[in-house]
């Protein structure tokens, strides 16, 4: 096997296929006493044309923070996000309002992302009535097909204000006022955390029915890894701020290449093995983001770590095609993960 | 009769002495229970009619979404639920006592020695003002002969056992200090202390990350096996049921639709609930992009008294028997394991395969409900 180190070649072809490309980037929290935490770091990864990109790992990983940084509702403290070609890291205010309509986010919690005080047909409305889009008519109009995109027809609950609907409701609104500006990108921050099995079930086959008819592009974060391995083509696993991996959704489940995946693997209980829970776990916590381990950061929980593992971070490259792995000793073969050998 | 755990020698009993009475007993027995809240938009029956016993050293799992009675059933069990606006019914005999009707001052002495409950926020469970080492001490206090010394000294083990490093320094801090992991071992370690007979553990790891949730699973089944202690696991996440409980209840609106050995159960759902659930639920062995089979509306919040099933509105398999008569809790054909469903056209019957052609021939349900 060899190991190649990203080309600039391979860089550019990708760029062509990318919407949302980035490079290097970094997030730092001030957490006082002069500390900071590098809630993302070096992060890299570009998000193709159509394709559904899930961000997967556990509470403190930068996830979400990851996904404000895309639409800079944090601040970015350095590295390069191009959107369509436009770097928004260097854009003013102004400029950032401009591209904000084809790029949007839904949240964890619909019920308090809304003002509760605003009827339905409002909420949706309203990214329409800022851009001032046609005329009042029109708008009405294209609230009447959104709420029907969303499988919520607005002469049932037009009229209706967030506290009247339930989590999913609220979330299918959420997902409309989204859509209202015809994005091209959405980025789901835990869409379905919140909700019922039942309804988590409708709420995801909603957004690929939508990302299928509309063509949007989805950066999709969420901590359950089986529901991003269900809506994801390619899936980007994060640990204390960093990709550890990146593949497709398949080659991340038969044959995951780095520890942290595995043991993040090894740790679901499913309906389907019911034999052996004593698959390989993850052992011990995260350590503490103010003061992450040096070298690898999963090196203090991980089986195979060597004194290399301390001295040398392990950059993301290439072990096999379209699969990224930062590990210094990346694992192979069928999904070990799924023999009971870390019993 | 069972004796109390006054005449117990303290330190020697632990690890391995369940306070379960004579054998063949089961340590946990609930019969017929119900529960009506009474709001003023009238009465709510969230727990419907149920019974189930419980073995010494099994696992019950009760799964069911949000809304569907579990957590109250488990709160009436312990005698938690409010005395105000509450009615409760049936009898809950623990370790062979009868415990239904008593009130917190002669439940107490059942609490902890007998029955103890994990719960989900260990952080509002916790006395946040409390050191978690004294927390422990004063349950061990209240509940068993031991000095004060010695109850330290048992502390320290507990937290040894659940796994926190160095409990001398850890049971001197505050819950806030500790980690959601730490802060859910130190609730174990408190549920456990008095050495129950019963554990309740009510969605013992919702509120943690996968991999923590791996490692206080695999603690608590551990303990409870090493104890031979009873446990009820209320969960959401039917992969949980699936790999610690040896007996599954699934619950909707209050009621047991399906009950039965877990595997059983998860392998050949008979309830059009459970099945619907199981095809819901995304799962890591599918390809990406399966198509997830959803049910139609929403979870009931408040299921008034209806004529006949609670589930007809979202039941694919709903006849105009369905709305007016309710459905019975009844054995399946492999009865014999104890499976048993509350379904007049089960999965996998005849009955039911019949049901599910009349309404996708004719478009709908009984009920209303379209078929496409």
């Amino acid at each position: 096997m060899t190991v190649t180190e990203i080309t600039d070649d391979q860089r550019s072809a990708a760029d062509e296929l990318a919407v949302l490309s980035v490079h290097d980037l970094d997030v730092r929290y001030d957490v006082g006493r002069g500390k900071t935490v590098r809630a993302v770091k070096d992060v890299s990864f570009d998000l193709r044309r159509g394709e559904t990109l899930g961000v997967v790992g556990e509470s403190g990983c930068g996830k979400s923070t990851l996904a404000r940084a895309l639409v800079r509702m944090t601040k970015i403290a350095s590295g390069s996000i191009a959107f369509d070609g436009n770097d928004l890291v260097g854009m003013s205010r102004r400029e950032l309002r401009q591209i904000r309509p084809r790029l949007q986010m839904i949240f964890q919690d619909p019920v308090s992302s809304m003002n509760p005080r605003r009827k339905v047909r409002d909420i949706v409305a309203e990214p329409l009535s800022i851009w001032n889009w046609k005329t009042p008519e029109e708008r009405a109009g294209r609230v009447d097909e959104l709420l029907d995109l969303v499988g919520m027809p607005s002469d049932v609950f037009g009229e209706r204000r967030p506290q009247q609907l339930s989590g999913g409701q609220c979330q299918r609104v959420s997902i409309a006022r989204a859509l209202a500006l015809s994005p091209s990108v959405i980025i789901c921050d835990e869409p379905v955390s919140a909700l019922d099995m039942s309804v988590q079930a409708q709420v995801l086959n909603l957004l690929e029915d939508l990302k299928a008819a509309l063509g949007l592009t989805l950066l999709f974060i969420s901590h359950d890894l089986s529901v991003v391995k269900n809506i994801s083509d390619r899936i980007a696993v994060m640990y204390l701020g960093r990709i550890v991996e990146l593949t497709t959704s398949e080659a991340l489940y038969e044959a995951p290449a780095h520890p942290y995946s595995q043991g993040l693997l090894g740790s679901i209980p499913t309906v389907d093995d019911t034999e052996s829970p004593a698959k390989r776990r993850l052992t011990g916590e995260l350590p503490s983001p103010v003061d992450p381990p040096s070298g690898c950061h999963f090196r203090t929980r991980c089986p195979f770590a060597q004194d290399r593992c301390a001295n040398e971070k392990p950059e993301l490259r290439h072990i096999a095609d379209g699969h990224l792995v930062a590990c210094h000793f990346p694992q192979h073969g069928a999904a070990p993960w799924r023999d009971d050998r870390g019993a | 009769m069972m004796s109390r755990p006054t005449g117990r020698e303290g330190e020697t009993v632990h690890p391995d002495a369940p306070q379960v009475a004579e054998k063949g007993q089961d340590a946990l027995v609930v019969d017929n229970m119900d529960v009506w809240f009474h709001t003023p938009a009238g009465s709510n029956h969230a727990v419907d009619d149920i019974s189930f016993a419980l073995g010494v050293g099994k696992t019950m799992g009760i799964v069911g979404e949000s809304g569907s009675g579990k957590s109250v059933l488990a709160k009436s069990v312990m005698r938690l639920l409010p005395a105000r606006g509450v009615a409760t019914g049936g009898q809950v005999l623990l370790c062979g006592n009868d415990i239904s009707g008593l009130g917190t001052r002669k439940m107490r002495k059942h609490w902890g020695s007998e029955v103890a409950m994990v719960f989900q926020d260990a952080l509002t469970a916790l006395n946040p003002v409390m050191r978690v080492g004294d927390q422990i001490v004063e349950q061990i206090r209240e509940h068993t002969p031991l000095s004060r010394s010695e109850a330290i000294a048992k502390t320290h083990r507990l937290l040894t056992e659940v796994g926190i490093p160095s409990p001398e320094l850890r049971s001197r801090q505050y819950p806030h200090q500790l980690s959601g992991g730490m802060r859910q071992r130190v609730m174990i370690a408190l549920a456990l202390s008095c050495d129950p007979a019963v554990l309740i553990a009510d969605e013992p790891t919702t509120a943690l990350d996968v991999s923590i949730q791996a490692q206080i699973m695999d603690l608590l089944r551990e303990e409870q096996l090493g104890r031979k202690m009873g446990m009820v696991l209320i969960t959401h996440d039917l992969g949980l049921a699936a790999n610690y409980t040896d007996e599954l209840m699934v619950m909707y609106g209050g009621q047991v639709v399906e009950r039965g050995p877990t595997k059983e159960v998860l392998a050949q759902p008979s309830s059009p609930y459970t099945e619907a659930l199981l095809r819901a639920s995304p799962r890591l062995a599918n390809p990406p992009h399966t198509r997830l089979e959803t049910l139609p509306g929403r979870p009931p919040a408040i299921l008034g008294e209806s004529a006949g099933c609670g589930f007809a509105p979202r039941c694919r398999r709903a006849q105009e028997r369905c709305l007016v008569e309710r459905p019975r809790l009844t054995l399946t054909e492999n009865g014999e394991s104890g499976h048993g469903v509350r379904c007049f056209y089960p999965v996998g019957t005849p009955g039911g395969h019949e049901a599910l052609k009349i309404n996708v021939e004719r478009g709908t349900t009984a009920a209303g409900l379209e078929l496409r």
